[in-house]
């Protein structure tokens, strides 16, 4: 056991770790502590000791052990200062746009001419600075910094121009610029991939050069108010690159690019081979059409291609406002061309194209109601709440006293000026026997079903007493007539009758007979329905040999109800079919006349919009509500199925 | 690319003629089939006025926007005497075609109509047309309605001498 153990303490010295202690061995409880710490401690060094043995090798053989250098490599990226500067980067871009929703939606705060130029300024100075530097290697064959100290310069400079540029737009309203392919986290990841590594100067100058770049275009053109240049500068630079990268490998084949560069530029190369094998297909298929080397004079017109409108005008299709950066135009440009439908849905056949929906807003960006959206009925719009908000405390004060007046007059108006006909009709009742309508309750009306027939039978008696029925009913509903109508009705319901009978079910008084039942003024249809809807209701309860509720019979017997409600609708609804191709058309949009409605506005309740055109609206600030003039302070959607 | 002007169309091309309402509209289309965005409408004057009997050209031009911006509406240039609209270029000041009191959910027969509502009543508050809207505003019904007659029959009239008077 013992040689055992000092063998693999040979071996394994980490292991080693009995004298590390947290607290002293005699205290109480202190093998509870010092046992998993000794543990920790031991696990620790054995990783310390793998890592540092893997990384002596790893240099020299690449691949061999690619399992545990790389776990250890990727876990020491979140200790590295990258990380930690990633994420302070974040932090404080999340904080500069949090910061933008303290100010209020109707006044647009503006940073002064001078200091929205000095802070650009700065940003293109660093800049400008760290692209001399990466240059230097090439000038002088000298770096003029430490190559790890460069990298950590590169990055800081990156994330300054980062903040400044998220300050300075989110106070002016607008949109910062995003760089799609060189974002703060891929940056840190590779900035921290190639201080592990020792980089050759080829393998990381495009790509820091690429970035400082974008950083630096996005800078000049906000500096020059000229935003919508972006986008062409971009392509000027990432063309550049993308012939940098297309000669370097064709000399030096795929393998000379290091894995993080193939993997950035993955994306953009994709969508730029999308793109060419697509304009090559329509170029095709345009000389096929031309036919420029047939004989006779018979040229097919291009121009019922599919495709011939989208390439007509792309651009427009693409709906650019030119602040773009050229990989996600590229690539929304060949999303567009693989899938018509989705160009149908970016924009293509669109109402409105100019206006582009930016993907995601801060909230103090909501100018209007139209783009803040209510998932529920908000309570607000139900109890007008838009006088309640903006009350001081007096005001409300003085809305409570006021109220509190109204409900003390009333008070007294009911107490006195009633009292003398609230008390006749107390002395009127009680000269009456006991009124049944009074003791009925949802729970035991049955039991007064059940006792109807027999008050009905001392009806003649006592005519005084009081029934469930209505008291001022008057309608000759139980009298016999032998009108010529109740004989067509009659023969309707034959079949009824029939089954009734042969129910052999006894028929209480509830349940009329149909000979007797017929009223002679049945010709009012709201009365004939009535009349259908209980005869269905009586039918059945004849079959189930039992008394039924609505509810129960609406159990019982859900597809006759469904399939009477059909009948009805379709005996409604077939005889104006006119009026029913004007309601279809009424519900489109009242701003396209295109889509059907499914935006509802609130707090006012208009529905007239569809989403499109709700998007547009809010995008361009308005407040009211096109129909009513009312604030919007909201919208839900709907759907209509 | 508009649809929504095309749908217009269509349905306008419905309506007028059948409906007694809009029985005054001659015409409301646009100036060719190939662009939507210029249109042309032929109204008569709305009666119990001195514009009774007489026609009148609105020049309607709907712009990339519409409906989310009004279009631009005017009469044909010094044709249409009338307080709240420039003799000399036709334009009219209409609360209904001012982008801060625009809607989308109206269309051109809501714009045309507003317009031929407009002739009736003139509005002295906001005047383009000085000489007529203080006649308004003064309450010489007859003198204002004869005057405007004078001009709707032929009359002549000063290029800009009537806005420097006041």
């Amino acid at each position: 056991m013992t040689d055992l153990n000092d063998t693999t303490l040979g071996h394994f010295s980490y292991l080693n770790n009995t004298r590390a202690a947290l607290i002293d061995e005699n205290m109480f409880l202190a093998p509870f502590i010092n046992y998993p710490y000794k543990i920790a401690r031991s696990f620790y060094s054995a990783v310390l000791s793998q890592y540092k043995s893997q990384t002596g090798v790893s240099l020299a053989t690449n691949s061999a052990h690619l399992g545990a250098s790389t776990l250890v490599e990727t876990a020491g990226y979140f200790f590295s200062n990258y990380a930690i500067g990633c994420f302070v980067t974040a932090m404080v871009l999340n904080r500069i746009v949090a910061m933008a929703s303290l100010r209020s939606n109707s006044q647009v705060a503006r940073l002064p001419l001078w200091s929205r130029f000095i802070f650009h300024a700065c940003a293109i100075l660093a800049l400008g600075y760290n692209v001399i530097l990466t240059l230097r290697p090439f000038a002088d064959e000298k770096p003029l910094v430490d190559i790890h100290n460069y990298f950590g310069i590169t990055y800081g400079v990156i994330c300054l121009s980062h903040c400044i540029e998220t300050f300075v737009t989110t106070t002016t309203n607008l949109k910062p610029m995003e760089e799609f392919d060189y974002s703060i986290f891929e940056l840190s990841m590779h900035f921290y991939a190639l201080t592990r590594s020792n980089p050759r100067p080829e393998d990381f100058i495009p790509d820091c050069l690429m970035a400082l770049l974008g950083r630096l275009i996005i800078h000049s053109v906000e500096l020059t108010n000229k935003r919508n240049r972006r986008l062409l500068l971009s392509t000027i630079l990432n063309m550049g690159h993308l012939v940098y990268l297309g000669q370097r490998v064709y000399t030096l084949g795929t393998g000379s690019l290091p894995l993080l560069v193939r993997y950035r530029h993955f994306p953009k190369l994709l969508a730029l081979f999308c793109t060419a094998v697509s304009l090559a297909c329509y170029a095709l298929a345009c000389i096929a059409r031309l036919n420029p080397f047939s004989s006779n004079d018979e040229a097919h017109d291009i121009s019922d291609l599919q495709f011939h409108s989208f390439m007509n005008n792309w651009y427009a299709t693409l709906n650019c406002t030119g602040e773009e950066e050229f990989t996600s135009t590229l690539i929304k440009l060949a999303i567009m061309i693989c899938n018509p439908e989705q160009a149908k849905r970016f924009g293509l056949h669109r109402e409105l194209s100019q206006l582009r929906q930016p993907g995601e807003v801060h909230k103090s960006f909501f100018v209007s109601g139209y783009n803040s959206k209510w998932q529920s009925i908000p309570q607000e719009a139900i109890t007008d709440g838009a006088a309640k908000q903006g009350r001081t405390v007096w005001q409300r004060k003085v809305t409570a006293v006021r109220d509190l007046l109204v409900a003390v007059f009333q008070r007294l108006k009911a107490t006195f000026g009633k009292a003398p006909t609230g008390h006749a009709n107390e002395s009127f009742s009680e000269e009456h026997k006991k009124n049944l309508n009074d003791f009925v309750s949802e729970r035991n009306y049955i039991k007064f079903l059940s006792l109807a027939p027999d008050l009905n039978a001392n009806r003649i008696q006592s005519n005084d007493l009081k029934y469930l029925l209505p008291e001022d009913d008057f309608s000759a509903d139980y009298l016999a007539s032998d009108d010529e109508g109740s004989e067509e009705l009659l023969e309707e319901f034959g079949s009824e009758d029939e089954e009734s009978e042969l129910g052999d079910v006894p028929l209480t008084d509830l349940i009329v007979p149909p000979n007797s039942s017929m009223p002679a003024q049945m010709g009012n249809t709201n009365d004939l329905k009535w009349f259908y809807s209980m005869w269905s209701i009586l039918s059945c309860e004849l079959q189930h040999n039992k008394r039924l509720t609505r509810s129960q019979y609406s159990e019982l017997n859900e597809p006759g109800i469904l399939h009477e409600v059909m009948m009805e609708r379709i005996a409604e609804t077939g005889s104006s079919n006119e009026a029913k191709e004007k309601s279809e058309r009424d519900m489109t949009c009242v701003v396209c006349k295109t889509n059907t409605r499914n935006i509802v506005l609130w707090p006012c309740k208009c529905f007239a919009l569809c989403e499109e055109c709700r998007v547009s609206l809010g995008l361009r600030g308005f407040k009211t509500c096109i129909c009513c003039r009312t604030d919007v302070r909201g919208y839900s959607k709907i759907n209509a199925v | 690319m508009s649809q929504r002007l095309a749908k217009e169309y269509r349905a306008l091309s419905k309506t007028l003629g059948r409906d007694p309402e809009y029985a005054y509209i001659i015409s409301l289309a646009p100036v060719s089939e190939e662009n939507l965005r210029k249109w042309e409408s032929l109204i008569t004057g709305p009666p119990d006025t001195p514009y009774f009997g007489h026609e009148f050209t609105l020049q309607i031009e709907a712009s990339e926007a519409y409906p989310l911006e009004p279009p631009k509406v005017q009469f044909q240039a010094r044709c249409m005497p009338h307080c709240n609209v420039d003799f000399d270029s036709g334009r009219i000041c209409l609360s209904v075609l001012d982008a801060a009191h625009w809607t989308p959910a109206w269309d051109l027969l809501h714009v045309v109509h507003a317009i031929w509502l407009l002739l009736a009543s003139p509005e002295p508050d906001s005047p383009l047309d000085v000489d007529l809207a203080c006649l308004v505003r003064a309450g010489d019904r007859s003198a204002h309605n004869s005057l405007i007659a004078y001009y709707l029959n032929g009359g002549s009239r000063g290029h800009c001498g009537h806005v420097s008077e006041r």
